[in-house]
């Protein structure tokens, strides 16, 4: 009875002393326990009842005078298969084999007594950590729930934005140009340079707000991996931001780049946003060059887009990438403060890293790998 | 104006934008007949005759142009172009649709509900009035609408 596991699976020796017990108190002396090799307190009970049996038997006696005792046993008994450890026998120092029976089941009932502690303490243990576990993984649906209800509403928000910010921007642009071309053509230099400061900014207001929407967007979007020909796809770039741009003094240079595995929009928004950057503020040099190309370095292919315009400080060099920072005044170089952050969130998605190197006055160098 | 002369329904709940979107038209001499509803719930009225419009219905109409908004109070332009095509008198209407948004997540599915094409108003007014003009002289004179 060490092993505490074993008084739930009731021991058979327990239904054989019972059953002794009976037949001793029915004058049936015949029969004997069978004795276990585990020699524990059920055994010493069955040596016992095999001996009074034996005794009983060989006197021809009836069971009246142990009638009482064999009683209070077998209540005993009872209570102990139905784990009820409480109650223990009188023990009534007649020194007879009751009393040593009575003996066996007392110490029998601590140890199965403890043992159902112990047991108990184990279960209320058990139920605790079941408990704790259930709280925190409702505590964990819940978040997940809390988690999905504010990714939606940063949907609804993002929505919000893209159409009603957008509206009165359109109002004070148009308005104002209404005014400025139809009905205060005549103001002097002071009132159309105000004019012109209202538009240029509801303009850029819309810049930026299209800018955000995009930064969101890469958060959101699942990527779609393929193989990406890196070269025609900077080409390509190129070719787009030179339409769009009134002039292009750059020398730019495409040099041949490996293929990469990546999301091909979101690669062509890394390059687009580093090549006219690279393009922009090199556009006051001179001599402004522009190089796209890849090498190797620490075993990794790194692209690379390098120019030799204004450069930036790297003093400065921690807000390089963030949302809304800017090396660069706005009347030096246009610009939202958005495009690197943007690119760096899209590389980071594509488990890549992206760093740069600048000097002021003599260029920078973007680097990234995938 | 007789129902049966509308040539444009002009479909926007924001006055600004609605004027702007008029008087590009204006510029190009096609908002003779136009007629501006303020909401969805107004351009159903009108287009299947009720409230206000009981006297008419979608027979009497044969627009060449509804210009649809898609972000509106009480009835939106979703719930309109859904009625308006999936109608059998009304869906050889063309619709375009008015967005704030090239995001918008809508305009897929306008295309499946069957809008003709879609424009995003945008910030500039050189752009708005352009994309407005533009649209506005391809579906009025070189678009054969449907009979």
């Amino acid at each position: 009875m060490k092993e505490a596991g074993n008084i739930y699976s009731t021991d058979e020796r327990i239904e054989q002393i019972y059953s002794l017990l009976i037949k001793y108190t029915q004058g049936d002396f015949i029969e004997r326990g069978e004795i276990s090799e585990k020699g524990d307190e059920l055994d010493a009970i069955i040596v016992g009842l095999n001996i009074l049996g034996e005794e009983l038997q060989s006197s021809g006696r009836i069971l009246s005078q142990f009638e009482t005792r064999v009683n209070a046993t077998m209540n005993i008994l009872l209570s102990y298969t139905l784990m009820d450890f409480s109650e223990k026998l009188e023990i009534t120092g007649a020194g007879d084999e009751m009393d040593a029976i009575a003996v066996g089941l007392n110490t029998l009932a601590e140890e199965l007594g403890a043992a159902k502690e112990k047991e108990k303490e184990s279960i209320e243990k058990l139920e605790k950590k079941t408990n704790e576990v259930l709280r925190l993984n409702a505590a964990l649906e819940e978040n997940i729930h809390k988690l999905e209800v504010a990714n939606k509403e940063l949907e609804a928000f993002t929505y919000s934005v893209s159409h009603d910010l957008r509206a009165p921007l359109r109002a004070i642009h148009s308005y104002t140009k209404i005014l400025s071309d139809e009905y205060l053509s005549g103001a002097d230099a002071d009132g159309k340079n105000m004019m012109n400061s209202v538009m240029r900014n509801a303009k850029k207001m819309g810049q930026l707000i299209d800018d955000l929407l995009a930064f969101s967007k890469v958060g959101k979007k699942e990527l779609q991996l393929s193989n990406v020909d890196m070269t025609k796809l900077a080409e390509n770039v190129l070719e787009d931001l030179k339409a769009s741009m009134s002039s292009c003094k750059a020398n730019v240079k495409v040099l041949s780049l490996p293929q990469a595995n990546a999301d091909y929009n979101l690669m062509g928004n890394v390059l687009g946003n580093l090549i006219s950057n690279a393009i922009k503020y090199s556009s006051a040099k001179e001599n402004s060059e522009v190089e796209i190309g890849c090498k190797e370095m620490e075993g990794k292919q790194v692209y690379y887009v390098k120019d030799n315009g204004a450069g930036f400080d790297m003093k400065y060099y921690d807000k390089l990438f963030g949302v809304f920072q800017r090396l660069h005044g706005a009347d030096e170089f246009e610009g939202t403060g958005v495009g690197l952050a943007l690119v760096k969130r899209i590389v980071t998605r594509h488990g890549g890293k992206i760093w740069a190197e600048g000097k002021l006055d003599e260029g920078a160098t973007f680097y990234f790998s995938l | 104006m007789a129902n049966n002369a509308v040539e444009i329904i002009l479909v926007e709940d924001n006055p600004d934008d609605a004027a702007l979107v008029i008087r590009a038209l204006k510029k190009n001499n096609l908002a003779n007949n136009l007629i501006h509803l303020k909401d969805g719930v107004e351009a159903l009225d009108f287009i299947f005759g009720m409230g206000n419009y009981i006297d008419q219905g979608p027979n009497d109409l044969n627009p060449k142009l509804i210009l649809l908004d898609l972000k509106m109070p009480r009835i939106n332009g979703i719930e309109v172009l859904t009625k308006v095509k999936s109608d059998p008198r009304t869906k050889i209407f063309p619709v375009v649709i008015l967005t704030s948004s090239a995001e918008d997540p809508d305009i897929e599915r306008c295309y499946e509900l069957g809008a003709n094409s879609y424009i995003v108003k945008p910030v500039e007014f050189e752009n708005f009035h352009k994309a407005v003009s533009d649209l506005g002289l391809y579906w009025m004179l070189h678009n054969h609408p449907p009979v």
